[in-house]
């Protein structure tokens, strides 16, 4: 410290200093100052000395600087689209930020470097998004990522292309990358060369964490294949929870695996079929055994029907094709044998289960007439969720049904999206016409138009979404609820109507965002 | 392909009409505004551009193209309104919906009036004002007696800081506020504002900061040469002495600035903005930059909130205008007396210093001028911001760096991509403040 500050903490009553030197140029000034005033010359002192430093200031040595980011390889969006993203970004309308984000990943654009805190910040909140989002980062994103600890899920995610030729000069990257990023590339790998895939997990195996080996033995789902089976058949026994359950299952998705063998075995023991019946035997009680547990089945949840839990835990990984070949019948056949059974939604179910687990292409359409004939079970809505049909009939099936009923809104929002142009555009026929009855007297009918009951109110806001751009034009011409009659003046129905008014107002401007969206990243 | 308004008057993209929100609500609903279903009676001529929005109430607002003053009917106190921010928005995304027509009377009696206002004020200033012409006897006798408090003021607080330096700066630590507002209470009370200002600025110096003596020990150096400095007024030069008296509280109308002070006339860029919390209010300080003369000048206004700055300012526009500065050894502040021409987005490299230590020495030669100058603007050429180890610093081509004061600056180091860029800031003698940063012929106010 220098000492004319230690000689002001003191104070110059206790430590009398006569023109305190600065040990600077100053001091030359201040030699003049009265010696009889030695408080003032101290201060003024002070304020030289001051001066003399401030005016003097220099600039520090500026630390080493890292590498500047690399030039960008995707062109920007327009300044228009950076609107449109700003806004999506901060948090309006947000749901549309998925369907934006893709869009400007197929138009092969990336975000602006303004934008790029929002996104990470918005990344760092959202985990659901953050492919989305690392796609559309740049260049410059990425490397802006590596200086806030918070943008570190960045690095989890690969920046190389998928093409063969990057693929090679990998090694580096699978020695040391992220978990994030050596997934991926055991993914790539896995399309490329499953064997070569498996054969690198197998040789770094023994030395990853459980959380590693978990994520890492995932990607084994892809091309997965009886050639899989004997190292899986080592990952049973895994140290961790996760990795043995993981297991299991990959297993069971191999048809010819040991382990499916034994399922096959123990749903063998609980079907048969003579004289054109089909014979269910079931346990009353379930006592699991270690072999059994080993190989994924668990224990029934408290209140459950501990047969029916049983049966959904064996069935759905039998291959369908093996019921064929034991019973000699048709999948329909097999089908209809069941209707005279007391379990015959969870033998549906179950089949169903394994018809996509197996891709049992001959199961499909038998199945599908199943679920006509039973529309509200669990198995049909799993046939939807699932995709197990193509997007074609799933539509076909649902425009079967009455629109505007409770069951009509329930398979609504498991049909893929976005949905065909043609089933779009029935369905903005059929809600043109419903808005058309929505008078006071229908308001006054019956609690179904209570608005947020309705199952057309409900199902806007699964339309908003799945609505396809073919349609935008005609979604968009304008929506009016009749309005009410002169002489009622009931406050109760002018709020429904309100409300039916709001909604519709919102369905709207939501299709013009959207519209914004596919015409701003082409 | 850029949304702009396209005539004479502004050149305006929609992304700059956002950043003149005062607030991000209001940014949103200025947004919502701008989609021609709520406009009515659009219409635009050489000077004005106005429109009639439907919100709870209908609304009618009118902007003057020459100096962008915005006016609106509806009760809002935020500047701008979001009817206002709708119309420029609609003026920039959709300028052909827009008809060249006659104004209508209330845009045309709006327009009569502030011709009207400006032509009084001309005249005003024309003639000369009684102050410098004439005081009558009263303002003699006032002013004296003004001065004779200052002086006796400044002789108290002479002793009182002698005092204070006596007992040393240990004894400073414990003690309690009213300390310091005493003394300040009593500056006021001698009608001095400024020293009682300076006054405040001490009390919050201990413990501020690890090297905090040194700090105090300092600005109480500096406030006794000023008391020095007064006591000398009549042996320096006119004007310091106008700076002295300034600083000590005296304040100058803007009419009296508007006769004694220096004129430019320049192309100026509108570098950025800097809002700073008070205890009365907000003050707001906008940067400026002669684009020939390469002078600074800072433009001051103040507010009891955040929304409501009494004069609209562009960021990050050129145009062509008249400031006035107060009189000064190292004239700073200014006025805006006249806008020419259109306002013109920012994209052309602008004079900055190429290295720090020019800079530095810039600061050094207005020190020698007015030692008693806090803030100064920086320009800097082909500079990187950079962040390591948990602090910011801005780094120049010679490998020389100043701290940036403040934190997250994300979007800075985003734009800059460890590239360099030009940039602009505001330096307090320990920190740079970013104001904005040119790169790809584009300007970004931060």
């Amino acid at each position: 410290m220098d000492a004319i500050v230690t000689a002001a903490i003191l104070g110059t009553g206790q430590y009398p200093v006569l023109h305190v030197k600065t040990g600077t140029p100053v001091d030359a000034l201040t030699s003049q100052l009265p010696s009889d005033e030695t408080e003032r010359t101290f201060l003024l002192t002070a304020g030289a000395w001051a001066l003399y430093f401030q005016a003097g200031h220099v600039a520090a040595p500026a630390p080493t600087l890292p590498s500047p980011a690399p030039s960008e390889q995707l062109a920007a969006c327009s300044p228009e689209g950076e609107l449109l993203m700003e806004s999506l970004l901060r948090g309006e309308h947000g749901e549309l930020l998925s369907e934006a984000l893709q869009r400007l990943q197929q138009a092969q654009l990336r975000l602006p470097p303004t934008l790029l805190p929002l996104a990470l910040d918005y990344g760092t909140r959202s985990t659901a998004l953050r492919a989305a989002l690392f796609c559309v980062l740049g260049e410059r994103g990425r490397w802006l990522s590596q200086f806030n600890k918070a943008w570190s899920w960045v690095a989890q995610f690969l920046p190389i292309s998928d093409d063969d030729a990057s693929l090679h000069k990998t090694e580096p990257l699978w020695d040391e990358g992220t978990l994030g990023q050596r997934c991926e590339l055991l993914l790539r790998w896995r399309a490329r060369n499953p064997a070569l895939a498996r054969e690198r997990l197998q040789a770094v195996w023994k030395m990853e964490k459980a959380d590693a080996r978990t994520k890492l033995l995932a990607t084994l789902e892809h091309n997965l294949s009886p050639e899989d089976e004997p190292f899986l058949e080592t990952t049973l026994d895994d140290r961790a929870d996760s990795v043995r359950t993981l297991a299991a299952s990959l297993l069971k998705r191999i048809p010819s695996s040991a382990l499916t063998q034994r399922m096959i075995a123990r749903a063998d023991a609980l079907l048969d079929y003579s004289q054109g019946t089909l014979m269910i035997t079931l346990p009353q009680d379930l006592h699991l055994s270690r072999k059994e547990k080993r190989d994924g089945i668990e224990d029934s949840p408290r209140g459950a029907n501990v047969q029916a839990w049983y049966l959904l835990q064996v069935l759905p990984f039998v291959p369908p094709s093996h019921w064929e070949a034991r019973f000699c019948l048709s999948p329909d056949e097999l089908i209809h044998a069941a209707h005279s059974t007391e379990w015959e939604d969870q033998l549906a179910q179950s089949w169903l289960q394994a018809t996509i687990r197996f891709s049992a292409q001959s199961w499909i359409a038998p199945l599908w007439q199943w679920c006509h004939q039973h529309p509200g079970s669990a198995a049909t809505h799993q046939a939807l969720a699932e995709h197990m049909i193509s997007q074609e009939v799933a539509e076909h099936y649902v425009q079967q049904m009455p629109p505007g009923t409770p069951e009509w809104n329930a398979v609504l929002p498991l049909l893929p999206s976005p949905w065909s142009a043609d089933f779009g555009l029935a369905y903005l026929d059929a809600l043109r016409t419903f808005v058309t009855t929505l008078t006071s007297a229908a308001y006054q009918q019956s609690y179904e138009w209570y608005p947020q009951s309705n199952p057309w109110y409900q199902s806007l806001s699964v339309a908003v979404h799945a609505l396809p751009a073919a349609c935008f034009p005609t979604a968009l011409r304008p929506w009016t609820v009749p309005d009410l009659e002169e002489d009622v003046a009931d406050q109760q129905l002018s709020t429904r109507r309100e409300v039916w008014q709001q909604e519709l107002q919102r369905f709207t401007e939501i299709l013009h965002i959207r519209q914004r969206i596919v015409k701003e990243f082409v | 392909m850029f949304g702009g308004i396209h005539h004479v008057g502004l050149l305006l993209t929609s992304e700059q009409i956002i950043t003149m929100a005062p607030d991000t609500s209001s940014a949103t609903a200025g947004k919502k505004l701008g989609s021609l279903k709520h406009w009515r009676n659009l219409g635009q001529n050489s000077l004005a551009l106005w429109g009639e929005c439907q919100g709870s109430a209908l609304y009618q607002v009118r902007v003057e193209l020459s100096s962008l003053t915005l006016h609106c009917s509806c009760p809002s106190r935020k500047l701008p309104c979001k009817h206002s921010l709708g119309l420029l928005l609609i003026a920039a995304t959709f300028p052909t919906n827009i008809p060249v027509t006659e104004p209508p009377e209330w845009v045309s009696t709006w327009l009569a009036k502030r011709t009207a206002t400006s032509k009084r004020k001309e005249k005003s200033e024309a003639q000369p004002a009684s102050p410098t012409g004439k005081p009558s006897a009263a303002q003699l006798k006032n002013a004296e007696k003004r001065l004779l408090l200052v002086q006796q003021g400044i002789e108290r607080l002479d002793l009182w800081l002698n005092d204070l330096i006596r007992n040393g700066l240990a004894s400073v630590e414990t003690k309690p506020m009213t300390f310091w507002e005493n003394q300040k209470a009593q500056m006021q009370d001698a009608q001095a504002p400024g020293l009682a200002l300076r006054i405040q600025r001490l009390a919050a110096i201990p413990h501020a900061s690890a090297d905090w003596p040194a700090k105090l020990l300092a600005q109480l150096g500096l406030l006794a040469l000023l008391t020095q400095a007064f006591h000398r007024l009549s042996q320096l030069d006119a004007s310091l002495q106008e700076d002295v008296r300034q600083l000590v509280g005296w304040t100058l109308k803007e009419e009296e600035v508007a006769q004694r002070g220096e004129r430019m006339n320049d192309e100026w860029l509108t570098l950025g903005q800097l809002v700073e919390e008070g205890e009365r209010g907000f003050t707001q300080r906008i940067w400026l930059l002669g684009l020939s003369s390469q002078r600074a000048a800072l433009l001051s206004q103040f507010a009891l909130n955040r929304a409501s700055f009494p004069q609209l300012y562009l960021l990050g526009v050129q145009q062509r205008a008249t400031l006035v500065y107060w009189p000064s050894a190292s004239p700073c502040r200014a006025l805006l007396e006249m806008r020419e021409g259109e306002a013109v987005p920012l994209r052309r490299r602008f004079a900055a210093f190429k290295t720090l230590e020019d800079f530095l020495a810039d600061v050094s030669a207005c020190l020698a001028r007015q030692p008693w100058q806090d803030r100064f603007l920086c320009t800097l050429q082909d500079a990187i911001p950079t962040y390591i180890s948990d602090r910011w610093w801005l780094c120049d081509r010679t490998g020389h760096a100043l701290p940036l004061g403040g934190e997250a600056h994300w979007r800075l180091l985003a734009l800059a991509g460890g590239m360099p860029i030009d940039f602009a800031g505001e330096w307090d003698g320990e920190k740079l403040t970013p104001l904005g940063m040119l790169v790809d012929e584009r300007y970004y106010t931060l």
